[in-house]
C-alpha cells in the first residue's frame, strides 16, 4: 500500500508540473515540426523572431515571451568569485512575470527585466551573493560587464520544465544570427481567453489547428523568403513533395509529460514509464491481496472444525462472512496507517524524487485522500471477498461431514492466484532485466569512434581564436596523445542544412554538419570506409573538400562517392562545392533512440571553435576531468570551460531509462517478496491440510525426498505454468519498451529462462525451511493432528 | 523378535509432563498373535507407536531382532519401518485424494519396487479382499467397513513381518468388525506376527496372548484360553 502511495503522489506531481502558473489552460509553448529532404524532425526551439514578428498579425495571442539558454558558464567576480552556471541561466523577456506563476518576492514585476543588464535572483542566491539585501547592488559578470540586481524571485519551485537560479533580462545579450530560421531559442505565448485551440483547421497537414494555421501563414508571410534560401523551396515545391515546415504548439502542462522534442529546456519523464509504473503499483496491490485471501483460508484450515460447531450453536453463515470482510477492512485501514509513516519516511528520499524532489508531500496526500480511501477500501473488499464467500458456501452438515473436503475445497483458484503472482514477478523481473541488458548495450556498443579516452572541453570559443597556443598549453598534460577543434561533437551543436547532390539539383537534401579541424578523424579514432582526408585548403572561396558518412553515401544515392560533387547553397546566394574526399564508417552522432542520420564533415577552414575534444592515451578516469579542470582554471582563469567525459556525455542521452531501471528493480523486489510470501501461505495451507496424509504416508514407509516432492510438485509445477503464462506477456512488454530505441538489444529466450530460474530458486528457498520442518516432525504428532 | 526392555515415555508440553508409559517389559516372538488392552489413556496407542517405530522411546531399550533400535535417526527407522511393520488404524487414515488401488500401492511405492510388480501384487491383494470391483473409487465413496478392509489390504501388500492394528474395529459394526479380525487371525495363520490394541475382551480372546496395561504399566499378561485350545 505504501508502494501504491507513493506511485500515486509520484504521478500526480509529475501531471502538475506548470499548472501553477496563471491562465496555464492558455499558456502554450511554440515547436518547430518539418520533414525536409525526408527527414522529419520536431525541435523545441524556435526563431527569436516569432515573439514580436507574429503577435501583431494573430489576435488570439494576448502575451509573449522568449527565453534563451546561452551555452556557457558567466564568470562572476563581485561581489565573489563564482559562475552563473548555464543551466539555470535564462535569458528572458520583460513579460516573464506576466506570462509564469513565479514568485517575484521583491521588484517590480512589469519592470525588473525590462532594461538590459538587470538580473533578477533567486532567494538562495540573492542570499549567497548578498546576504544583506540584494535590491540594487551590482554584479560584475566576464570581467567588466556590470549587471543590476532588480528583483528577486521564489527559488524555481521543482514542478515546473523551467529550472533557474538567475534570471536575466534578454535585452542584455546580443541574439546570434536573429532571422526566422534561425532556431535556438523558446517562444512562449498565452492566447486569449475563449481561444479555441483544439479546432482543426482545414488544411492537407495533418492535425493543424486552426491557431497553428495562422501561425504558419504569417510566418510564410513575414518569413517566406528566408525559409526559401535556407532551405531552396517554396513553401508550395515542399508540399508537392509531401514535405513541411510548421509552427506548432504545445500547452505548457503538457510539456513535461509529454513533450520529447530535440533541444528540450529539461529531463521531462515518458508518460508511458508514468503508466507502467501505475500499473506495476496496482498489481503489486492485487498481490497483496491475493496473499492476504490465502492466508485467510490457510488459517480456516486449522478451525474447519470449529466454523462448523459454531454454526451448529447458531452462528450465521452470513455473520461469518460479515466478520470475514469486516476484519479485512480493519487490516486494510491498520495497512494505510503504517503506510503512509513509510511513505512520510520514505519518499522524500526514492529514486523517484532523485531528480524531482517532491515539494510538500502532505498537500499531495491530502489532495489524494479521496482516491487513497477508495484504493484501501478496494483493497479491504478485494482481499476479503473471496474468503467470505468461499466460508458462505458452506453449511454445518456440509463442514462437518466433509471435512477433508472443506479444508482442500478451492485448491484449483488458489493454485490459480498462485500462478497470477507468480507471472506478474516474472513480467516485472524480465521487463527490468530488458531495461538493464539494453543500458549496458547501450554503454558498450561502439559508437563509431573511441569514446572512452576522449575528454571534451566546451566554450572554446572564449579563446578567441588562439587554439594553437591552447593546444600548445593541453600538450603540457599528462597522457594527451592529441587534441582537435570542432563547432560541434557527437552529442551536441550539431545542425541541419539543406545541399543538393551534384548530379541532380532538383532535389533538396536535408543533412547534418559539422565544421572540424584536420585531426578530428584521428582523435575521435574514426575509421575511413573509403578515401581519406588530408588537410588542405579550400581550393577557392566556393568549393570545399569534404567527408561524409556512410548514411550520406545511402541518402544522396552516390555509386562512387569520391570525388562527387555536393552543392551547397548559402543564404545570400552563391553555391558551394563540396567535393567528397573521403566516406567516413558511420558514427553515432546522437542518442541511440535514433538511426544514424547523413552527416558531412568540413574538415578544413574551421571559421568558429566551440569545442576542443581531447584523445589519452589510456581511458579517462573522473580524475582526468577534475585535473584537465584545475589546470584550465590555473591557465586561463577567466574563461568559463566546460569540461567532460564523453561517456558521461553520452550518458546523458540515456538519463530517463537509467532512472525507469532503477524503479523497476525496486518494484521487482516488491512483487517477488510479495509472491514469494503468496507462495509461503499457500504451502502453509498445503501442509496444514495435509498434515495426517504426510503422517500416513511416513508410517507407511515415505523418506524425506519423497514427501519433499510431493508438497512442492503442485506448487513447482504453478511456477512452470507461471513461466508458460509470463513468458509472451514479458517478450511483449519489452519489445515495446525496446521500440523507441533505434539500436537495441534482441528479446533473449535464455534470459527469460535465466530470470525463470532465479525465481524458481527463491521460491523453493522461501519454502524449504517450512517444508522440512513439517517433513520432519514425527510422524505421531502427524497423525494425533485433527 | 521384538523386545522391550524397561521402556518408559513421557511427553512434555509446556509446563505438563505426562508420563504415557513407565517400565513397560514385552517380548514378541516371530508368529505371535497379541493384544494389549487397557483403559483409555493408559498408553496403548503410545505403546503400538514405539514397537511400530513411528515414535520413540524416552527411555529404557527397544531391540529388534536383536538390533537397538531406540535412538536412531528417523530416516534408519523409516526404513525398518518400511521392511518389518504395516499399519492399520482405528480411524483407517485412507488418503482421500488417492483411490483404493492407489492407497493400497503406496507402500510398494515407498518400496521403490517397479510399476510392473506393483500392479501384480496389488491386483493380487484386491482379489484376496474382494475389492477389484472398487478399485477405482475414492475412500469417501466406500462404507466403513470397505474402507478398513482397504486398510487391512495396504497393510498385506508389502508383505510386512508384523502388522499393528489401533483398534482396528473401533470404528466398526460387529458384523464388519467380525470380518477384520478373521482377515487378522487368517494372516497370522499364514505366519505374520500381529500386535492388536483392542477394548474388546471378545476380540482379544481371539488372540494368543493379551496384555493388560494401566497407567502406563504392563500389569499383567495372560494367554487367552481360546488361542490356548486352538
Amino acid at each position: 500500500m505504501a508502494c501504491a502511495i507513493m506511485v500515486m503522489v509520484y504521478i500526480w506531481e509529475q501531471s502538475k508540473y506548470d499548472s501553477f502558473h496563471p491562465a496555464s489552460d492558455r499558456l502554450y509553448r511554440v515547436y518547430i515540426d518539418s520533414k525536409l529532404g525526408g527527414l522529419e524532425s520536431k525541435v523545441a526551439v524556435s526563431s527569436p523572431m516569432f515573439a514580436n514578428g507574429l503577435k501583431p498579425y494573430v489576435s488570439e495571442i494576448e502575451q509573449s515571451c522568449r527565453i534563451f539558454k546561452n551555452d556557457r558558464d558567466i564568470p562572476v567576480a563581485v561581489p565573489v568569485a563564482t559562475l552563473l552556471d548555464r543551466r539555470t541561466l535564462l535569458y528572458v523577456d520583460s513579460t516573464f512575470f506576466d506570462m509564469f506563476g513565479f514568485k517575484l518576492l521583491a521588484g517590480d514585476p512589469m519592470r525588473c527585466l525590462s532594461k538590459p543588464r538587470s538580473i533578477v535572483l533567486s532567494r538562495s542566491l540573492a542570499n549567497q551573493l548578498f546576504p544583506e539585501g540584494a535590491i540594487g547592488k551590482i554584479l560584475t559578470v566576464e570581467n567588466d560587464k556590470k549587471w543590476t540586481v532588480t528583483g528577486i524571485v521564489e527559488d524555481c519551485p521543482t514542478n515546473s520544465h523551467l529550472n533557474y537560479k538567475s534570471l536575466v533580462s534578454l535585452s542584455s545579450v546580443v541574439l546570434p544570427d536573429p532571422g526566422w530560421t534561425s532556431l535556438y531559442l523558446y517562444t512562449y505565448f498565452r492566447f486569449k481567453e475563449g481561444t479555441d485551440m483544439k479546432k482543426s483547421a482545414d488544411s492537407d497537414l495533418p492535425g493543424l489547428s486552426v491557431i497553428e494555421a495562422k501561425l504558419l501563414k504569417v510566418f510564410l508571410k513575414e518569413a517566406g523568403d528566408d525559409l526559401e534560401k535556407s532551405i531552396g523551396l517554396t513553401n508550395t515545391e515542399m508540399r508537392e513533395k509531401d514535405e513541411f515546415f510548421v509552427l506548432r504548439l504545445q500547452r505548457v502542462s503538457d510539456i513535461h509529460l509529454f513533450s520529447h522534442l530535440k533541444y528540450e529546456n529539461s529531463q521531462n519523464v515518458n508518460i508511458q514509464t508514468l503508466l507502467i509504473i501505475a500499473g506495476i503499483s496496482i498489481l503489486i496491490i492485487l498481490i497483496a491481496c491475493i496473499n492476504y485471501a490465502n492466508l485467510t483460508i490457510a488459517r480456516f484450515a486449522g478451525r474447519v472444525r470449529e466454523i462448523g460447531i459454531r454454526k451448529i450453536l447458531g452462528s450465521q453463515r452470513r455473520e461469518l462472512a460479515n466478520h470475514l470482510l469486516a476484519e479485512s477492512f480493519t487490516i486494510s485501514f491498520i495497512s494505510l496507517f503504517f503506510a503512509l509513516v513509510i511513505v512520510e519516511l520514505v519518499y522524500p528520499n526514492t529514486i523517484l524524487t532523485q531528480q524531482s524532489p517532491t515539494q510538500d508531500i502532505h498537500m499531495h496526500l491530502l489532495k489524494l485522500s479521496p482516491l487513497i480511501f477508495c484504493v484501501t477500501l478496494f483493497t479491504g473488499f478485494i482481499a476479503g471477498i473471496y474468503p467470505a464467500f468461499y466460508i458462505f458456501r458452506f453449511t454445518p452438515a456440509t463442514i462437518l461431514s466433509h471435512q477433508k473436503q472443506f479444508s482442500t475445497g478451492g485448491k484449483s483458484l488458489r493454485g490459480l492466484l498462485v500462478i497470477i503472482q507468480f507471472a506478474f514477478s516474472l513480467v516485472i523481473i524480465y521487463s527490468t532485466s530488458t531495461i538493464y541488458r539494453q543500458l549496458r548495450f547501450v554503454q558498450q556498443i561502439g559508437v563509431g569512434y573511441e569514446r572512452e579516452r576522449l575528454v571534451v572541453i566546451q566554450n572554446v570559443i572564449g579563446l578567441n581564436g588562439n587554439t594553437d597556443q591552447f593546444r600548445k598549453k593541453l600538450m603540457e598534460l599528462k597522457d594527451i596523445e592529441r587534441i582537435a577543434f570542432s563547432n560541434a561533437v557527437p552529442g551536441k551543436a550539431l545542425v541541419m542544412q539543406s545541399i543538393q547532390n551534384g548530379n541532380d539539383r532538383t532535389n533538396n537534401l536535408m543533412v547534418y554538419i559539422m565544421h572540424t579541424d584536420s585531426l578530428f578523424f584521428s582523435t575521435y579514432g574514426m575509421k575511413f570506409a573509403e578515401g581519406s582526408y588530408s588537410k588542405s585548403n579550400y581550393c577557392s572561396k566556393d568549393t570545399a573538400d569534404v567527408v561524409i558518412n556512410e548514411e550520406a553515401v545511402k541518402y544522396l544515392g552516390l555509386k562512387t562517392p569520391i570525388g562527387s560533387a555536393i552543392c551547397q547553397k548559402n543564404a545570400d546566394g552563391p553555391t558551394n562545392y563540396l567535393i567528397i574526399k573521403g566516406v567516413i564508417r558511420n558514427f553515432n552522432f546522437e542518442s541511440l533512440h535514433t538511426r544514424i542520420q547523413p552527416l558531412i564533415i568540413f574538415p578544413g577552414g574551421l571559421e568558429q571553435v566551440k569545442f576542443a575534444t581531447i584523445r589519452f592515451n589510456r581511458p579517462v578516469r573522473a580524475d582526468d576531468v577534475k585535473g584537465v579542470r584545475k589546470y584550465l582554471g590555473t591557465v586561463y582563469p577567466n574563461i568559463p570551460f566546460v569540461q567532460y567525459s564523453m561517456n558521461e556525455s553520452l550518458g546523458e542521452f540515456y538519463k530517463e531509462e537509467q532512472s525507469t531501471g532503477e524503479v523497476a528493480v525496486a518494484f521487482s523486489f516488491f512483487a517477488i517478496f510479495i509472491a514469494c510470501m503468496g507462495l509461503y501461505s499457500l504451502l502453509a495451507l498445503t501442509t496444514v491440510s495435509r498434515t495426517k496424509e504426510i503422517g500416513i504416508r511416513k508410517v507407511l514407509g515415505a523418506g524425506t525426498k519423497e514427501l519433499v516432492l510431493l508438497l512442492s510438485k503442485e506448487i513447482f509445477k504453478l511456477i512452470a505454468i507461471a513461466g508458460f503464462i509470463a513468458l509472451p506477456i514479458a517478450f511483449l512488454l519489452s519489445y515495446y519498451w525496446l521500440d523507441r530505441f533505434a539500436y537495441h538489444v534482441l528479446l533473449s529466450l535464455s534470459n527469460y529462462l535465466f530470470v525463470f530460474l532465479a525465481v524458481f530458486f527463491v521460491a523453493v528457498f522461501t519454502i524449504y525451511r517450512q517444508l522440512w520442518h513439517t517433513i520432519n516432525s514425527d510422524p505421531s504428532d502427524s497423525l494425533r493432528f485433527e | 523378535m521384538i523386545e522391550l526392555i524397561d521402556i518408559g515415555k513421557v511427553f512434555r508440553n509446556k509446563d505438563i509432563e505426562t508420563r504415557a508409559l513407565s517400565n513397560i517389559n514385552l517380548s514378541v516372538s516371530d508368529g505371535e498373535f497379541i493384544s494389549i488392552m487397557g483403559p483409555s489413556g493408559c498408553g496403548k496407542t503410545t505403546l503400538l507407536n514405539l514397537i511400530g517405530l513411528i515414535d520413540t522411546p524416552s527411555s529404557g531399550k527397544y531391540l529388534l531382532n536383536g538390533l537397538q533400535v531406540s535412538d536412531i535417526s528417523e530416516r534408519n527407522r523409516t526404513e525398518l519401518r518400511k521392511d518389518n511393520f504395516a499399519f492399520i488404524f482405528q480411524s483407517f487414515n485412507l488418503i482421500d485424494d488417492l483411490t483404493v488401488r492407489e492407497n493400497i500401492e503406496l507402500p510398494l511405492v515407498y518400496q521403490k519396487m517397479a510399476q510392473a510388480e506393483r500392479t501384480i501384487q496389488v491386483n493380487s491383494v484386491l482379489d484376496r479382499f474382494t475389492l477389484k470391483h472398487r478399485a477405482n473409487y475414492f475412500p469417501n465413496e466406500l462404507s466403513g467397513g470397505q474402507q478398513q478392509l482397504v486398510a487391512v489390504a495396504r497393510a498385506v501388500v508389502a508383505k510386512p513381518r508384523v502388522i499393528l492394528a489401533d483398534e482396528p474395529t473401533g470404528n466398526l459394526d460387529s458384523t464388519h468388525g467380525e470380518d477384520i479380525i478373521q482377515q487378522l487371525i487368517q494372516l497370522n495363520e499364514t505366519g505374520m506376527t500381529i500386535i492388536m490394541v483392542t477394548h474388546s475382551m471378545m476380540q482379544a480372546q481371539r488372540s494368543q496372548r493379551i496384555i493388560h496395561l494401566f497407567d502406563g504399566h504392563v500389569v499383567t499378561e495372560s494367554y487367552s484360553k481360546v488361542a490356548t485350545n486352538l
